[in-house]
């Protein structure tokens, strides 16, 4: 523990890295349930499997406190440990595909008691319509799957993540021109292994 | 399917959450994790995993390092096999004699004194550069390789 020194009420995640380096290591755990939830996701959108996605998520946050000195500051905690995650997740993902040669259909894991609520209302009352879109999202993992790693970080980081040109290009270490061409072709091909199941 | 379509049903990936309760056991599991990564003793291929991880943090640099390593390799090797070649070459042309080689050349003419002087082809009168000594006979040249 820092001596002497007070803990701010609601400190930012700059000061909570100072805090960490300075000796007082449970500050980490703010890190830890303050990005536990963002960084699921980025990684369950990536690998659509809840078990690596639980072992890709450990080993963010264990290189993320093994480097923790390394943070230069020179862009966010945000951007700096989703450059981890999502690395993680493309090595991950490409480890997988040079093993098992092909994305296997075994490695999706609808059933894992995911909450998928689809905000529809028609759904809730129609068994057949709920049915039809539980088969949407296995579909959907299957088409995010058949992508690139490099494509399908992109659409996870701006279409689910909600993420702006600028921070993804940060994060993948590309330009923002890569970005937005590799959105482009990624949306395409989507809507091209989507549009039978839609119709 | 129009790109908003598409936009809306990607939208709602961000709900397939493994629900409160992952969550709230999330930082208990991990604890237990990193414990259980300081007994774990990394082998010497993760070991140089992770430092080539961390000295090029993008796949794209470790494939341009990678590359680079194999073709520095590949010269290594070339440049190392081809100096071989011609220093055999070269030292087996340039070999002096060994001093066997040199004894017998010297152990044929000290022989050679026990035949007849005229039947030696040092003796020939012609053979102006052939001399006696005591106990051998040889020519000029054999004596300037001795």
């Amino acid at each position: 523990m820092a001596q002497g020194k007070e803990t701010p009420p609601n400190p930012s995640d700059e000061e909570l890295v100072d805090m960490v380096l300075a000796g007082q290591i449970t500050a980490f755990d703010q890190l830890v349930l303050r990005y536990q939830q963002k960084l699921y996701s980025v990684l369950y959108n990536m690998t659509s499997n809840h078990d690596d996605t639980n072992d890709l998520l450990m080993e963010t946050f264990d290189k993320a406190y093994r480097n923790l000195a390394s943070f230069k500051k020179q862009s966010s905690f945000y951007t700096w440990i989703y450059t981890i995650a999502v690395h993680k997740a493309i090595n991950h993902s490409k480890r997988k595909s040079k093993t098992a040669n092909n994305f296997s259909l075994n490695d999706l894991d609808p059933e894992s008691g995911m909450e998928f609520q689809i905000p529809d209302a028609s759904s809730a009352a129609d068994p057949e319509r709920q049915a039809h879109l539980k088969d949407l999202q296995i579909r959907l993992n299957e088409s995010l799957q058949k992508l690139s790693e490099e494509h399908r970080a992109v659409v996870v980081l701006f279409d689910v993540e909600g993420m702006s040109h600028a921070e993804i290009t940060k994060i993948l270490g590309c330009t923002e021109g890569t970005v937005r061409s590799r959105l482009h072709y990624a949306h395409k091909q989507l809507k091209r292994y989507l549009e039978k199941f839609v119709q | 399917m129009t790109d908003q379509e598409l936009s809306k049903l990607l939208k709602l990936k961000k709900a397939e959450t493994p629900g409160e309760v992952y969550f709230s056991q999330f930082l208990t599991e991990f604890h237990r994790y990193q414990r259980a990564e300081i007994l774990h003793k990394p082998t010497f291929s993760e070991k140089l995993g992770e430092w080539f991880t961390q000295l090029l943090p993008t796949p794209r640099m470790t494939y341009a390092f990678s590359g680079c390593a194999a073709l520095a390799l590949l010269a290594a090797g070339a440049f190392a096999l081809l100096p071989v070649k011609q220093a055999s070459f070269s030292t087996a042309s340039m070999a002096p004699f060994t001093p066997d080689q040199q004894l017998a050349t010297f152990t044929t003419y000290a022989d050679a004194s026990h035949q007849q002087p005229e039947l030696l082809p040092s003796a020939t009168p012609e053979r102006a550069s052939t001399y006696v000594t005591g106990t051998s006979v040889g020519h000029y040249e054999t004596v300037v390789t001795f």
